[in-house]
């Protein structure tokens, strides 16, 4: 076996029981009496077991950041749990050639009552650190939680943000040869799945070798040189990030994800929207938006009874439905005659490029007679996302704040 | 060359530079001390592990691959134990008091017992009666709570369970730790009082006290080790389990000889596999005799053993057998209970 195969899966498959098993000896003895009584729920047993990994097999050299993505119940997590020794596989072979450390939440293994500097050596040693690395390294875990003065304070007297920062710390200090990242497995808040994808670019930065299962195809296509998509179990696509990312928008959810929507007809209005589509840099449709390109959004429609004052509004919103901003079709035309002529009409709506900061978006649509009834509204015809294609403005902390990030023009007057 | 790598089911192959010239194979020649430096803080030991589904029932890769987790985690052991210990020693009142509280309510309980049985039979209640009571009681105090923690140190950590990989042994095994710990000081405790009122001393007896107490430390790890993991499977053997302990002290001789059940009664006594450390206990330390040699009693005419050495070699042989079984069930169902929590 070559030396840089860090990590060598092997016709990998895990069975799972599904449904109802006998979690008490109070259960479990009348159903045995069942099963002895009907001994006919032979096959009805067979149907309870389930495959989350069938047959998989890849390998992840020295250096290799590899993505793990697909949709929830894929068998990602059981991946990244059989490669963490938390579950041991059904069938197959594993070999991984090194230290394997998973980022999880690692506050889980702090005890309230002891002191940041017991929990520092009780954390480390959960994780797999030695005693003498964890001495060895002590002053930088403290430094990078900033505790210094609570260092012997017991964690319950802690604020909140410290007892992440110091659960963050000990993990952030593990310093293994393969390193696990599951974001689902790190359930922790927004701020601590930001220093886990931090952590991971760092990590990654160094040419360590990272597996990163994520829903976040931004930071997958960011940080992953190879992305394996997970399908019930199978693995189905392996290859270079983008290739494989853009099979799996295409495929999953693809009214939202293929950055098209068909609207459903509204006979009893003067006008209506056939068709949404976004346009992404080279003129095709896409859900995936480099953040240096002008956002498009085509609409199809025809229009029955012209009026001026057919509006069509579009709202982009963040994906937990905060409206960002919303933008009317008679913005920049004051005749109000974009909807003033009968038969079917094509609009082109150009959202500046450098505006939304990187991330996923929604698209909402109303359709209305200005200021007297609405026709048509839908929270969520579209959903797109939003890329980092080019290193970011100025220094990096200031330019990820805020929820738009248009592009300003300075000059000095005096 | 994978092929003959597959015989073991799980193995640490330690590619670190010190044994890479050591064939793969060969796991059982890299030893369980892999001697740690203290220099080698940086990456130095850098692990692996295979698995593969062709051989995982094998008996002997599997016992040493239990033991080589133990000692490759026995520094998180001694991490959890000292947590525990800490936890329950922050507050000293609290954490002392925590450790005499139910060895003296069992010997409070066993001085109930005797004085009525006293009563009943017309004899007096006299001391060295008391003091063996009292160091049998101790002796049930550590088994009960340690397996009274043990039972329910797997769910009750199940957040650890199902992120972290280590050795879930380490869980039941530090509780019964935990428990040693708090037994000692009560050992202490008890020490003195013998000195002081019994006017217990020193004797060539007391050196049967290390092996007694591996003995009763082996079969308290067994227990825990089973029932920890038959409580994942299943959540109501922790009620099982208080039963046990609340009623099974009468089924061991602590409040009684077993002498006093008749020459079938203690010899059956006998039969539970805590009785003969306990006994053994109480006639090292107390009686003050050599355990080398039987002690014999005329009961209803019958001669019956009270002690003989046969019962040390019976107890000894239900610890070794008892821990290995446990532990191999253990061990070949540690890694459903990520799945079970």
């Amino acid at each position: 076996m070559p030396s840089d195969v860090l990590v060598e899966v092997r016709h990998l498959s895990k069975k799972f029981r599904r449904g109802e098993s006998y979690d008490t000896l109070r259960d479990l003895i009348p159903g045995l009496v069942r099963r002895l009584r009907f001994s006919a729920g032979q096959s009805v047993r067979e149907d309870r077991w389930f495959w989350a990994l069938h047959d998989v097999s890849f390998q992840v050299r020295r250096g290799e950041v590899l993505g793990v993505i697909g949709s929830n119940g894929a068998g990602k997590s059981t991946l990244l749990k059989i490669l963490a020794r938390i579950l041991r596989p059904t069938q197959g072979y594993v070999r991984v050639n090194g230290r394997l450390r998973a980022l999880i939440e690692v506050a889980a293994g702090f005890h309230p009552d002891l002191t940041g500097r017991e929990n520092i050596f009780l954390n480390g040693a959960i994780l797999g650190m030695r005693v003498s690395e964890i001495k060895a390294r002590f002053d930088d875990i403290v430094e990078f939680a900033g505790i210094g003065p609570f260092l012997d304070t017991p964690v319950k007297r802690y604020s909140s943000g410290m007892f992440a920062r110091l659960g963050f710390a000990v993990a952030a200090h593990l310093e293994p040869d393969i390193l696990l990242v599951d974001e689902v497995l790190a359930v922790g808040d927004a701020a601590f799945q930001a220093k886990c994808l931090g952590k991971m670019e760092h990590v990654a930065g160094q040419g360590r070798t990272v597996i990163f299962v994520s829903h976040n195809m931004r930071a997958i296509m960011q940080l992953c040189d190879r992305v394996i998509l997970l399908e019930n179990g199978r693995i189905t696509r392996e290859g270079p990030a983008e290739q494989v990312v853009d099979a799996y928008l295409r495929q999953s959810l693809p009214q939202y994800q293929s950055g098209m929507c068909e609207l459903p007809s509204l006979p009893e209005a003067p006008f209506q929207v056939h068709r949404v589509r976004l346009v992404t840099a080279d003129g095709q449709p896409g859900p995936v938006v480099a953040r240096s390109h002008p956002l498009v959004i085509e609409l199809e429609g025809e229009v029955r009874t012209p009026d001026r004052r057919l509006i069509i509004a579009i709202d982009i919103k963040t994906i937990d439905d905060l409206t960002l901003f919303r933008t009317h079709s008679f913005e920049q035309d004051l005749s109000y005659g974009i909807l003033g002529r009968p038969g079917p009409f094509r609009l082109c709506c150009q959202i500046p490029a450098e505006l939304l900061p990187a991330g996923k978006y929604n698209v909402g649509l109303v359709l209305a007679e200005r200021s007297v009834r609405e026709f048509f509204r839908h929270k969520q015809v579209l959903q797109f996302e939003v890329y980092q294609d080019r290193p970011i403005r100025g220094s990096d902390i200031m330019s990820t704040v805020g929820l738009l990030t248009p592009l300003c023009s300075w000059s000095r007057i005096d | 060359m994978l092929d003959n790598v597959l015989g073991s089911s799980t193995k640490n192959a330690e590619a670190s530079s010190a044994s890479e010239n050591a064939p793969l194979d060969d796991c059982s020649s890299q030893g369980p001390d892999r001697g740690v430096s203290p220099e080698s803080t940086l990456l130095s030991d850098d692990l692996g592990w295979e698995w593969s589904s062709s051989d995982t029932h094998r008996l002997r890769p599997m016992l040493r691959e239990m033991v080589q987790e133990l000692v490759q985690y026995r520094e998180l052991l001694w991490q959890m134990v000292l947590r525990d210990i800490r936890i329950r020693y922050k507050q000293a009142v609290m954490g002392f008091g925590w450790a005499l509280l139910m060895p003296l309510l069992i010997v409070g309980a066993g001085c109930l017992v005797k004085i009525a049985l006293a009563r009943a039979s017309g004899d007096g209640v006299d001391l060295p009666r008391v003091a063996g009571m009292s160091v049998k009681a101790l002796g049930w105090a550590f088994f009960a709570g340690a397996l009274g923690f043990a039972a329910n140190s797997l769910v009750s950590n199940m957040t650890l369970v199902t992120k972290v990989y280590f050795p879930r042994e380490l869980f039941p095994l530090s509780a019964v730790l935990t428990q040693l710990f708090d037994t000692m000081i009560g050992g202490v405790f008890l020490a003195v009082l013998l000195v002081i009122f019994a006017h217990v001393g020193p004797s060539w007896g007391l050196l049967w006290i290390p092996l007694l107490l591996i003995i009763l430390v082996a079969q308290t790890a067994a227990a825990a080790l089973f029932f920890s993991c038959a409580n994942v499977f299943f959540r109501d053997v922790k009620y099982i389990v208080q039963v046990l302990l609340t009623f099974g002290i009468f089924f061991t001789p602590v409040f009684y000889e077993p002498e006093l059940f008749g020459p079938t009664g203690a010899q059956l006594m006998m039969l539970n596999p805590l009785s003969p450390a306990l006994e053994g206990l109480r006639l090292a330390i107390v009686e003050q005799h050599n355990l080398m040699y039987p002690v014999v009693a005329q009961l209803d005419n019958v001669q019956i053993w009270i002690w003989h050495p046969a019962y040390l070699l019976y107890a000894g042989l239900v610890a070794v057998v008892g821990l290995v079984i446990a532990w191999l069930i253990f061990h070949r169902s540690e890694f459903i209970f990520a799945e079970y929590i």
